[in-house]
């Protein structure tokens, strides 16, 4: 039945449900002893009080009653006055007649003592009456009577009770706010362990934790354990979360990996594509040679003193020009470029004996177009191994070289360093932006130009600027990562992208390129230094821009460094 | 047989019970001198008397009796009652002489002439001197007897028990005439 009633009340309603009749029983049980205790003493007091009065006014009437002389015994009855209890008092002698009586209201109907009796008392409802020997040396010798009014009794049975009552009733008030208060104690962490529950299960939030476990008691071990719990979870949660972006990683790695994959596979296609075409270009041309020859060659003989004694007439089919015409104007209608400077030391050469390459030579179409010859010259030998002539063949490639222009243009890749070109980067960086910005990445480009080509070039020739720019590949490859785009966008500019990377990590990079550069300067013992004027630009998925702009930035800086190193 | 014998008995026990009640209604009042004897007495209980006055504990009290008795009977009442432990011996005496051993002197009325004598040998000896003559008190007798309203009353001179190293209790006092030289 008890538990009936506890059902569905909170924690708090049982506590107080519990607490209160508890409280009410224990403060019945101590007013009821207390006040038990109280009236007994009161009583045990007043039959005290009777007796000593007796006693001592008894002592007082032994002289009276053994003189006979009741106004003596009376006057000491009237001792009583003091003893507010005390209402009605007699003196008997020592055979049982009244010797002596006294009565506090005077207007009262006049006391008529009740017969002696031994010694005792009774208690009736208002009163007390007392009977108590008088002895002189142990001899009776009389019988003295006190009545005790219980007013006194009452009015504390009354007080006490009234007291009692408000006691009570304070106690209850008091237990009630204390109890509240004890309660709060105890329901306020289990409320709150309860409203942290349902705010995780509803946010799901484990960061949160319980500030109830300072407690030294129960609900500071519970609130611990579930504080616990919630680390565990939380923790769970984090090792679920960790393992999650580690596969997203990794799949972002894959996408890379098969972008890289793809980008690959097309450069493979265009390449066989181009092979294919070239493989196509030479049928036709030989084709084309055979059945055209005289469209695309033509053929000539000079003396040691380089004057022409043979042109083949399809000279007109090639550059448009009359025999004559030709002959007469030859060195006119060359044009400015500077591989016309070589012409004349391989003719020199030729002339010396001396087997040439083919070389190329630029020339003016008699339309005014400009046509790319290639030219075969071979010396001609008499009998006794000195030239008489030289004989040359004269090829126009203009067309393969426009077309060897559009597959160069075609293709990803620097021919000479191996690293992507300007087109190639371009394509690839555009796919890694667009990643960088799903996966909310940063990286940074570095933007790298190799100073000093020109004077290189001027030295050491092509093919010392060539190496140079080489070696600055391998210095690239070796500093960055794999994964990172590294190309040679033009003659001396080199870029990296460097994919994943913190803006914090631009100082490192730099620093780490320069250092391989100086290890590269002691170590090869060159005859000139590399030397890299560097600019970084940081790109951030918060704050997208395009790659040519990301471009110009790098290049802005890398700039400005080149002012200063040359200020310096 | 038996319950005819009951019942007579019963009878006879019925007028006993009466006729002694009616002795009881009829009992005369004391007489002066029975009075007297009974305050005698009663005087031994509220005075104490010097240690010296008695050879040992249990030494009996002696009250004498000094020229005529008006006691006659009535005397009789107090002979050999307790009186703090000891117990009340009383004694005709003739001579003053035999004065010496009495712890408490009634001095007859019949003494007057004698009483300087007689005040002469209790001085300071620890006797109480009662008399029943006027002017006895203030001669120089510790306890006197008048009669007021046909009712026995006493008066004490205090100097006279102090003299005789006698302590009266106050309660004794109380109701006594005190009496000066």
């Amino acid at each position: 039945m008890i538990l009936t009633m506890f059902k569905g009340t909170s924690i708090k309603q049982k506590l107080i449900r519990i607490s209160m009749p508890a409280t009410i029983a224990a403060l019945f049980l101590i007013g009821s002893i207390l006040s038990t205790y109280n009236l007994i003493a009161l009583r045990n007091k007043i039959i005290q009080n009777a007796i000593i009065h007796a006693k001592i006014i008894g002592d007082n009437c032994t002289a009276s009653l053994s003189f006979n002389n009741p106004k003596d015994a009376e006057e000491t009855l009237l001792a009583l006055r003091e003893d507010l209890h005390a209402v009605y008092a007699a003196v008997y002698t020592k055979e049982g007649k009244i010797f002596a009586k006294y009565q506090r209201d005077k207007n009262k109907n006049e006391f008529a003592p009740p017969l002696p009796q031994d010694e005792g008392y009774h208690f009736g409802f208002n009163h007390l009456k007392l009977f108590q020997p008088v002895m002189l040396e142990n001899e009776r010798i009389g019988t003295i009577f006190i009545q005790a009014d219980l007013k006194e009794f009452h009015s504390s049975f009354l007080w006490l009770g009234v007291s009692f009552l408000i006691g009570i009733t304070v106690s209850l008030y008091i237990a009630f706010f204390l109890l509240s208060r004890l309660q709060q104690e105890i329901t306020n962490p289990i409320h709150d362990l309860t409203q942290l529950m349902h705010t995780i299960s509803k946010e799901k939030n484990y960061s949160v934790r319980s500030g109830v476990q300072q407690r030294q008691d129960e609900l500071g071990t519970l609130s611990e354990g579930f504080n616990e719990m919630l680390e565990q979870i939380q923790t769970r949660d984090m090792e679920l979360e960790s393992h999650r972006r580690n596969l997203e990683k990794l799949v972002d790695g894959r996408t890379v990996e098969l972008a890289t994959a793809n980008v690959q596979l097309e450069r493979d296609f265009i390449e066989l594509k181009q092979a294919e075409e070239a493989l196509k270009g030479s049928e036709e041309k030989f084709r084309r040679l055979v059945e055209n020859l005289r469209q695309e060659y033509f053929f000539y003989r000079h003396g040691t003193d380089g004057v022409f004694t043979y042109l083949s007439p399809s000279i007109t089919e090639v550059l448009g020009y009359s025999q004559e015409e030709f002959l007469k104007h030859y060195s006119e209608h060359l044009t400015d470029n500077p591989i016309n400077k070589q012409v004349e030391h391989h003719t020199n050469l030729s002339i010396q004996g001396i087997q040439q390459p083919p070389f190329e030579v630029e020339i003016y179409h008699k339309d005014g177009g400009i046509r790319r010859l290639e030219v075969t010259e071979s010396p001609v030998f008499d009998n006794k191994g000195s030239v008489v002539a030289v004989e040359g063949l004269a090829h126009d490639i203009t067309e393969r070289k426009r077309m060897e222009e559009e597959l160069k243009a075609l293709s990803l890749n620097d021919g000479l360093t191996g690293l992507y070109n300007r087109r190639g980067f371009i394509t690839l960086a555009e796919q890694q932006l667009k990643f960088t910005n799903r996966m909310k990445r940063g990286m940074v480009l570095l933007f790298a130009d190799l100073d000093d080509l020109k004077l290189i070039n001027d030295s050491f020739g092509h093919q010392g600027g060539d190496q140079a720019l080489i070696d600055t590949a391998y210095l690239l490859k070796n500093t960055f990562r794999g994964s990172d785009i590294i190309a040679r966008i033009g003659g001396d500019e080199f870029v990296v992208l460097a994919l994943d990377t913190h803006e914090t990590y631009c100082e490192v990079l730099i620093s780490r390129l320069k250092k391989n550069i100086s290890i590269h300067n002691t170590k090869e013992g060159r005859p000139y230094k590399l030397m890299l004027s560097v600019g970084t630009a940081y790109y951030d998925s918060g704050n997208p821009c395009s790659i040519e702009q990301l471009l110009e930035r790098a290049d802005k800086m890398m700039y400005e460094e080149k002012q200063r190193k040359s200020k310096i | 047989m038996f319950k005819h014998l009951y019942k007579v008995s019963l009878f006879v026990f019925s007028i006993t019970l009466i006729i002694s009640l009616c002795a009881d209604a009829e009992q005369v009042k004391p007489g002066e001198y029975e009075v007297k004897a009974a305050f005698i007495y009663n005087f031994a209980k509220f005075i104490e008397w010097p240690d010296d006055s008695f050879l040992d504990k249990s030494s009996s009290i002696t009250m004498c009796v000094i020229g005529d008795d008006p006691f006659g009977r009535s005397i009789d009442s107090i002979h050999d009652k307790p009186v703090k432990e000891k117990k009340l011996k009383v004694k005709h005496i003739q001579s003053v002489k035999d004065i010496k051993g009495c712890h408490i002197l009634f001095i007859s009325g019949s003494e007057a002439k004698n009483l300087p004598q007689i005040l002469k040998i209790t001085e300071g000896a620890g006797i109480l001197t009662i008399g029943d003559t006027g002017g006895f008190a203030y001669s120089g007798v510790i306890i006197n007897f008048y009669l007021e309203q046909n009712k026995v009353n006493f008066e004490i001179n205090t100097k006279a028990a102090k003299r005789a190293r006698l302590q009266i209790s106050s309660k004794l006092l109380k109701l006594a005439r005190i009496v000066g030289e």
